[in-house]
């Protein structure tokens, strides 16, 4: 999990981490692998980004989208292949998006769209998922849906990054923390409960409570 | 899906077959195919089956080139003239007729090597102020564009404002577009390059679909985006040019043709790709068989019609569409 306030870099980190910015000191390496020295395509075999909003706008198929996954994979002159088609399937068939595949990307709800993101994801069959604040403007029956998704999604062994302020829903599903104040990583480390950090961080205190066995943050008014 | 491709390329080939039958002076079928020197021969094949195929050949590749830049753009109302190629083409043809420098070539008139010098002006200053601003952004190149746009339509005006009366009148003519040619010269500098340019629409599809979900989006798939929209900005630039250079500015074709596409035939992009290059060149065909019959033995300009008729009908289908919803 990235926290930090508005305009603390957040954005700017996971796209200079998905190779999206250039021009930057330092290095990026993922899985031992420098990410400027890859082409555009390796990098997205490596890792799917998961901007905030999306920005389709001209008509395009739910199953076009989808199929966009396997693009990573396929060489210039080819169609996509049985196995991308077979790949394709299996995940609509599994995340039961059997109905939207020929819809309109535009004509689906805020929830629907993340649906059909997340399994764009999977179809890209990427060890790493990064997130950029997944969880605005959405219901609390997608919010759980996705949160969902993400343990699923860990299970199969793949590392997600996410940038989120939602300590109550995130919390209690993440291992490491990172802050971002300024430009810069003014905390790193396990998931911990420091008062003084999260004030540091934000300008405001957050509470800790349990609920049976259930730990939960929330920011302290 | 196979029919509607069937369909609309037997209507394609039926219309573009048929119309150049029809116009002002009324053909003797007998002598079309038999007696070479006749008048009716030669008004068939050396003038209306030639237009036709070049109004083809011009109203699929505005319409095409509409798309793409659509799709690099994510712009629905993104046209061919968006980035002030076809106003660049127009200023250098204009300035040479001021001039009254025309070297013919290859054939072909002087005045549209002229326009072809105008258009890779403009991509020259567009390449150059995104090198010069480090950005290739969508924002930089729609803003280059507009002042572009503005500064060749001034140099336009400026021009025209110092022509003669008579000058004035055939720049005008130029300005309104039109498909006059006699002759297959033009058509055959043409063809190879349209026949690359929707080979090469059809290659990129995927990139074309792919980029229109925005930057983000389409380097999260692998997508070298900068480097496709250079490309595609350039190759869709010089083949502007170069139409810009023979018709002149036809307007409205490259806007509507990608919509009505997307409107009707929206199974994937596949085949929005493949009912543009068909029903924008029959778009030009048809409004150019009725700028030749509409007012005889006139012949208005071509470009007058395409968007005299092309609105009312667009807005036809756009709410028939809406309705639909």
């Amino acid at each position: 999990m990235i926290f930090g306030p508005n305009g603390a870099g957040k954005t700017t980190l996971i796209k200079i981490i998905c190779g999206l910015l250039h021009g930057f000191e330092g290095r990026v390496r993922v899985n031992k692998k420098d990410i400027q020295s890859l082409h555009a395509k390796q990098v997205a075999q490596l890792i799917s980004y998961q901007p905030q909003f999306d920005e389709f706008s001209l008509p395009l198929k739910v199953k076009e989208v989808l199929l966009s996954g396997r693009y990573p994979y396929k060489s210039f002159f080819k169609d996509y292949s049985k196995e991308d088609f077979h790949i394709y399937n299996e995940v609509v068939k599994r995340l039961k998006l059997e109905e939207f595949v020929d819809r309109d990307i535009n004509t689906l709800s805020g929830g629907e769209r993340k649906k059909v993101m997340i399994a764009s994801a999977f179809i890209q069959d990427v060890s790493i998922i990064i997130f950029d604040e997944p969880f605005t403007f959405l219901d609390p029956g997608v919010i759980s849906y996705l949160t969902g998704m993400m343990k699923e999604m860990n299970r199969l062994g793949k590392t997600l990054v996410v940038v989120s302020h939602d300590f109550e829903i995130l919390y209690p599903l993440v291992n490491k923390m990172i802050a971002l104040k300024n430009g810069k990583i003014v905390y790193s480390g396990n998931r911990v409960f420091d008062k003084e950090m999260l004030k540091k961080t934000y300008d405001a205190s957050f509470e800790r409570i349990y609920h049976n066995d259930k730990e939960i943050i929330f920011l302290d008014e | 899906m196979n029919k509607k491709y069937i369909f609309i390329s037997v209507i394609g080939l039926v219309v573009v077959l048929l119309l150049p039958f029809i116009g002002a002076v009324k053909l003797d079928f007998g002598s079309l195919f038999s007696n070479d020197s006749s008048t009716d021969s030669i008004i068939f094949w050396q003038l209306r089956f030639p237009r036709t195929l070049l109004g083809f050949i011009v109203g699929s590749t505005l319409a095409l080139s509409g798309l793409m830049f659509q799709n690099i753009f994510k712009n629905s109302l993104a046209t061919p003239y968006t980035l002030g190629v076809s106003s660049g083409a127009a200023a250098a043809t204009v300035v040479a007729m001021r001039l009254g420098i025309s070297l013919p070539f290859l054939g072909l008139s002087g005045l549209y090597l002229y326009g072809f010098l105008g258009a890779l002006i403009t991509i020259a200053a567009i390449l150059g102020i995104a090198k010069a601003t480090k950005s290739f952004s969508i924002y930089t190149l729609l803003m280059s564009g507009v002042a572009l746009n503005f500064f060749f339509s001034s140099l336009i005006l400026l021009v025209q404002y110092l022509l003669n009366f008579t000058e004035t009148v055939s720049v005008l003519r130029w300005l309104m577009g039109g498909l006059n040619v006699s002759g297959y010269s033009e058509v055959i500098f043409l063809l190879p390059l349209y026949l690359f340019f929707v080979v090469t629409a059809f290659l990129v599809r995927n990139e074309l679909m792919i980029i229109s979900g925005g930057d983000s989006f389409a380097h999260s798939r692998g997508m070298d985006v900068k480097r496709f929209r250079m490309l595609i900005f350039i190759i869709v630039s010089i083949v502007i040019g170069v139409v810009v250079s023979i018709a002149g500015p036809i307007g409205f074709v490259g806007l509507i043709v990608p919509h009505i596409s997307r409107l009707i035939f929206k199974d994937d992009f596949k085949s929005v790709i493949f009912f543009t290059v068909i029903t924008g060149g029959l778009l030009l065909v048809i409004t150019d068989f009725i700028a030749r019959i509409i007012i005889p033995p006139v012949e208005i300009p071509v470009g007058i019609i395409t968007s005299f008729l092309g609105a009312p009908f667009f807005l036809f289908i756009l709410i028939s569409k809406l309705k639909e919803q």
